[in-house]
């Protein structure tokens, strides 16, 4: 069970991994097309990958009418849609906090970030390595090992 | 037959848009980039223009391969005739302008003319409007940009240029590239061998060009960010890497001999156009390379043993 962590502090905004996205699932390179998108935060000079965060409690499974959406948790935990039952009612699209499911208008139906089925192409072109595919309970290690250096950092000098 | 990129021709004085394709044939000589800019710049400048009047003009062009895969920010290329030299001199920009642009529709722009008040150029989706501006400064602005706002447009009244889009660039191959560009970034730690070519030279009809040259002007043509690894650009570039990559993203079959006979076009070109307005007659050490390596008017603007070789003899008439 993993999930993808993205860290601002390393992109450095080259877009290699938007673009794969949109060539892997589109065929074209079209950033409107991708499952990846990266937002550039002029006020504190960082650029932040932003992908389907795959929520616990997930608002886009709530908001679904005809309950196309669902978690299931295999190699990677991540939310599918079902396009079986998918109407196309952008009803995913407003209820995701992150802005992170887009909508197909050729197609008539929403999509969003799949995780590749377990190995995200996003992950192999990130080259700065903000894009890491993790097992969440490693994640607060990582963060307290972080914290730490920031403490001692003073005492080193 | 016609490609799906397109040129603009913007004549800020009438606010006016003139649009077209660019054509197979154009491809395949100047590929896109500086190529195209500085083929488009010898046939629309007018003939002894001074750089600082409405009649100058300056090519906005974003590399061949920008947006996809292969160099997904790009570089954008401004070419026009300077106010410093009174020749043709180039601007190379990386970042995600050239991407942009690409995506709102448009590959080249060419700005003609002086706008009568300071003005924005907005290209959305395969427009172009003018909007007027007059609270923008240069605060916000780091100094290359406020520096390059205004030495190189500030002449056309222009302030700024912003684009936004959702153009769908084709891709050839969509699987060979992304197998390949992969490929790529795993070697990427590999120390890069060095075949010992830079002091190369190579000849050609008008005269000997260095092969580090030849190789700066394919990265410019390509959209290729300059100075980093995985770029190539500037001396690093890999001929067959470049080629392969033209070939999986548009279908363009290039080999080595013919990106070096590209590159080598858009070079004499810029000579031929450099000697037409007059260098040989300058001081410095650009003119003087010019005359120590004997590239004269009467060796170089020749029909039959230049222009005509260099398949450039629609341009005759514009720089005999």
């Amino acid at each position: 069970m993993k999930i993808l962590i993205s860290d601002p502090n390393k992109c450095n905004g080259c877009r290699m991994c938007h673009t794969a996205c949109a060539i892997r699932k589109a065929g074209v390179c079209n950033p409107e097309k991708s499952r990846i998108r990266v937002i550039q935060m002029d006020e504190c000079d960082r650029y932040l990958p932003l992908v389907c965060q795959n929520c616990e409690d997930a608002p886009c499974i709530a908001a679904c009418p005809k309950e196309a959406i669902s978690r299931i948790d295999d190699q990677v935990v991540r939310t599918v849609i079902d396009y079986n039952k998918c109407v196309g009612c952008k009803m995913c699209l407003n209820a995701c906090s992150f802005g992170t499911i887009g909508f197909d208008e050729d197609r008539g139906r929403p999509f969003k970030c799949d995780l590749c089925g377990g190995d995200p192409l996003c992950v192999h072109f990130c080259e700065p390595g903000a894009l890491t595919l993790k097992d969440p309970t490693m994640i607060q290690y990582d963060q307290a090992r972080v914290s730490a250096l920031r403490r001692t950092a003073g005492m080193r000098r | 037959m016609t490609t799906d990129r397109r040129i603009a021709l913007v004549d800020l004085g009438r606010c006016e848009v003139e649009t077209f394709p660019v054509s197979m044939d154009l491809e395949q000589r100047f590929l896109g980039g500086s190529g195209v800019a500085t083929y488009l710049f010898c046939k629309h400048a007018p003939k002894m223009v001074d750089p600082g009047s409405a009649d100058n003009i300056c090519i906005v062009s974003a590399g061949y391969l920008s947006g996809t895969l292969s160099a997904p920010l790009g570089a954008v290329v401004l070419t026009s005739k300077t106010a410093a030299t009174g020749l043709m001199a180039r601007v190379c920009v990386d970042g995600p302008f050239a991407a942009q642009m690409r995506q709102a529709g448009f590959e080249h722009l060419v700005l003609k003319g002086r706008a009568e008040n300071e003005t924005c150029l907005l290209i959305r989706d395969g427009r172009i409007e003018f909007k007027e501006v007059h609270d923008l400064n240069d605060k916000n602005l780091s100094d290359p940009c406020a520096i390059l706002r205004k030495d190189v447009l500030a002449a056309k009244n222009v302030v700024a240029i912003a684009c936004s889009g959702t153009a769908a660039l084709e891709v050839k191959d969509p699987e060979g590239i992304i197998a390949y560009e992969k490929k790529i970034l795993e070697s990427i730690d590999e120390p890069l061998a060095q075949n010992g070519q830079d002091s190369q030279i190579m000849e050609g009809p008008a005269g000997s060009v260095k092969l580090t040259q030849i190789k700066q002007t394919i990265g410019q043509c390509l959209g290729l960010p300059s100075g980093t690894k995985r770029g190539a650009g500037g001396s690093e570039l890999n001929f067959q890497t470049a080629a392969d990559r033209i070939l999986l993203n548009t279908g363009l079959a290039l080999d080595e001999d013919e990106l070096k006979e590209i590159a080598y076009r858009c070079i004499t070109m810029e000579r031929i156009y450099n000697i037409r307005e007059g260098i040989t007659s300058n001081q410095g050490q650009q003119a003087d390379d010019y005359r120590k390596n004997g590239w004269t008017r009467k060796a170089l603007v020749k029909k039959a043993n230049v222009f005509d070789p260099l398949r450039i003899d629609d341009l005759w008439d514009r720089l005999k």
